[in-house]
């Protein structure tokens, strides 16, 4: 019975019975001894100050931000920023954990949900012939991968069927009838430079889970090149992120749950000491100062608690093409122009978020950015023939405050991508690369308060004849989310 | 304010007052009544000023819960068993599509889906240099069976007929292979049903072309289509209250 109601009223002349009068009080101090639930409290009776860090959810975040030298190599260097930083990829065809993205947390019943990005670089793509990068990336829990999450396909070593169909046999009868014709092995991720997103969501049982993204390489038949010591996959800036959210309301109040209200025994003389003094107001002490052993697991609902998100926001554009030619200023650097950064745009204006946020009210806030462009294009705009494998795009999120736009995490959410297709004189050809970027990061307090955040885009080429890389896109979106500590 | 205050005081050897003293159990003005008040009525006023609401206090998905879908079947996807237009003719790519109840209104709902795919597209005029564009193969994300437009994406080309459009000069089906994965964020979410999927339209291959396979044979008169196979692919929503 979830609500309370009176046992029995007291009218005119009734006797004054000892046992009656325990009824009108003891179903009320029964309650408030850990038995108040969601019927009993206001619709928002929670506020944001009232809600502990982690009673939603809890977060997991772990990330290595490598700076890939693109400007000091030429082409995209192992360890960037020291041994450890960069991860490279053993050639054995099994999984392996991309160090640097592996989280490990006890949770109770909990459903969570991952989300994780990778830049990867393959470095055999000036060989002259183009080659894919064969590798595949996945998410795996307590060992076990998360196969929908797996970038690649099922069949690993079947041949793709070539789309087209015989209409006339040939004169010497090779080819009669609907023969299917099978070609190369499109079974994993083939772009020699690009950044990856993966995300997952399950249920996970309590005790202790390691989460991570791992890779493998995937060989297929008559590959000559795989030990070549230059056949290799290198994972640069990664990350991953966890949202773990429980499935039971488990956990130990605190706060005493005793109400100083007993049973009034046969006999006990009516007085204002052994009603009112003793029993009523102790319980109405009780419900005036209601501590957490008051309450039931799981007293609250969404009609009493805040919201979970401080800021929720997305801007999209799309439709039309367009391109920027800005060549890529280094590492780190908010320079706008060219050589800069410039901003990703349509007609109707520059992809940003009007964050409008007074960041530092919301230390320890997990602030997620995320955003999804479709490049069309990475081309050669010089007019001079090389491979288009050296054809670099890149994109990175900076924010506005102090008059100026500034980089976000020191670098961490730059990425690159190549023209992974084509030599640059067949850049007329479609690419239509999707680019998902995401970055997490705990606020601090107090946080750096900033107006708006935005998309950039650069471009460079490998070979070192700067400024003479264009990139197109079409669509694009960027949001983000604060979710509270 | 929701602080209950006693409205009866009792004094030893007066006459008890019966509704008086009623009123302290059970009464119909808020803020009295040890028995009514707590029937909705206890808010942040009547919490301890150390009160915090902790994970154990908070009934399980009321403040984020999630529901995703999947599938590891390879699937594959032909340009004639599409129409003309791309108005109306997109198809959902199976397992790249989830659906779930949301039973209350949120603030947002993070949209997510994730699929690999390679194809087979090239242009359907193998002659002349350049060459026209080819035909388009799109996908877009629906939310609730409306288009998500910024999720419109188009796919590489892969193969490469040489200037003369007789010979398949390359084939790049392996180097395109992609794993595309957007997201969308849905802000004041309203309670029911909500679907997400991913949607392909192909235009289809128009004519009959002569071209040579990648091996040295003579020419052959075939019929280009255009063929998408989707690998490992999943989808998942998200609510946050």
């Amino acid at each position: 019975m979830p609500y309370l109601f009176p046992y029995s009223f007291l009218n005119n002349f009734d006797p004054l019975d000892s046992r009656e009068f325990s009824q009108f009080i003891l179903p009320a101090a029964d309650k408030v001894q850990g038995r108040l639930n969601e019927h009993d409290f206001e619709q928002s009776c929670c506020q944001n100050e009232t809600i502990s860090a982690g009673a939603y959810y809890r977060h997991h975040l772990i990330e290595k931000v490598v700076d890939p030298d693109f400007l000091v190599s030429g082409t995209p260097k192992v360890g960037g920023n020291g041994p450890d930083a960069s991860f490279v990829l053993v050639n054995d065809k099994q999984w392996h954990t991309v160090t640097g993205t592996s989280v490990t947390a006890t949770t109770e019943a909990s459903s969570i949900w991952v989300a994780a990005f990778v830049q990867y670089t393959y470095h055999e793509w000036t060989k002259s012939d183009a080659f894919q990068a064969s590798v595949q990336f996945a998410l795996r829990v307590d060992g076990e991968i998360m196969e929908e999450d797996i970038t690649g396909k099922f069949e690993q070593a079947d041949k793709a069927v070539s789309a087209f169909r015989v209409n006339t046999p040939k004169s010497d009868g090779s080819f009669v009838g609907a023969r299917v014709f099978r070609q190369n092995n499109p079974h994993s991720l083939g772009a020699q430079h690009r950044p990856v997103r993966l995300g997952f969501s399950l249920d996970l049982a309590p005790g202790a889970h390691t989460i991570e993204v791992v890779a493998k390489r995937v060989a297929y038949p008559g590959r000559i090149a795989w030990l070549d010591s230059n056949d290799y996959i290198e994972c640069h800036t990664r990350r991953l992120y966890a949202l773990e959210v429980p499935l039971l309301p488990q956990g130990n109040p605190a706060g005493s749950a005793a109400v100083g209200a007993s049973y009034m025994e046969d006999g006990t003389i009516l007085s204002k000491a052994e009603y009112e003094t003793a029993r009523l107001d102790e319980v109405i002490a009780a419900y005036n100062d209601i501590e957490q052993g008051n309450c039931e697991r799981g007293a609250f609902n969404h009609n009493h608690i805040p919201t979970a998100v401080f800021y929720a926001h997305q801007e999209v554009l799309g439709g039309t093409l367009h391109s920027l030619s800005s060549e890529y200023p280094g590492f780190s650097l908010a320079t706008i122009g060219d050589p800069g950064w410039t901003q990703i745009f349509d007609g109707a204006g520059n992809l940003e978020l009007p964050v409008q946020l007074n960041f530092p009210a919301y230390g320890d806030c997990y602030f997620i950015l995320m955003a999804d462009i479709e490049i069309t294009k990475v081309w050669s705009s010089d007019g001079v023939p090389r491979w288009g494998f050296d054809n670099f795009g890149n994109l990175c999120f900076m924010s506005w405050y102090a008059g100026a736009w500034h980089v976000i995490g020191s670098g961490a959410t730059e990425c690159a991508f190549n023209a992974h297709y084509v030599f640059s004189t067949e850049a007329e050809r479609d690419m239509n690369l999707c680019v998902s970027m995401l970055y997490v990061v705990k606020l601090t307090n107090p946080a750096q308060a900033f107006d708006k955040v935005g998309l950039f885009g650069s471009t460079w080429d490998g070979n070192g004849s700067n400024k003479d890389v264009t990139m197109g896109w079409r669509t694009a979106s960027i949001k983000a989310l604060v979710l509270r500590p | 304010m929701a602080n209950i205050t006693r409205f009866y005081t009792m004094t030893d050897g007066a006459v008890l007052i019966p509704a008086n003293l009623n009123e302290d159990v059970h009464s119909a003005v808020g803020g009295r009544g040890i028995v009514s008040e707590p029937n909705g009525g206890l808010d942040s006023a009547n919490f301890d000023a150390t009160f915090a609401v902790e994970r154990h206090l908070i009934y399980p998905g009321e403040a984020v819960r999630m529901g995703q879908d999947g599938s590891r079947e390879s699937l594959d996807f032909y340009d004639k068993a599409f129409g003309q237009s791309d108005a109306t003719n997109f198809v959902p790519i199976a397992g790249v599509a989830t659906r779930m109840y949301v039973p209350f209104d949120c603030a947002a709902m993070l949209c997510e889906w994730q699929f690999f795919f390679s194809l087979w597209r090239t242009t359907s005029n193998m002659a002349g240099d350049p060459k026209p564009a080819a035909p388009v193969v799109r996908t877009k994300a629906f939310l609730n069976g409306s288009p998500l437009q910024h999720t419109v994406a188009g796919t590489p080309e892969t193969i490469f007929p040489n200037a003369a459009g007789t010979v398949i000069q390359k084939n790049h089906e392996h180097l395109m292979a992609e794993n595309r994965f957007g997201n969308h964020l849905e802000l004041n979410v309203t309670k029911g049903w909500h679907e997400i999927n991913v949607q392909l339209y192909m235009a289809p291959q128009p004519g009959t072309e002569t071209l040579v396979l990648l091996a040295a044979k003579p020419g052959i008169p075939v019929e280009m289509d255009h063929r998408l196979t989707a690998g490992f692919r999943n989808a998942r929503l998200i609510p946050f209250l």
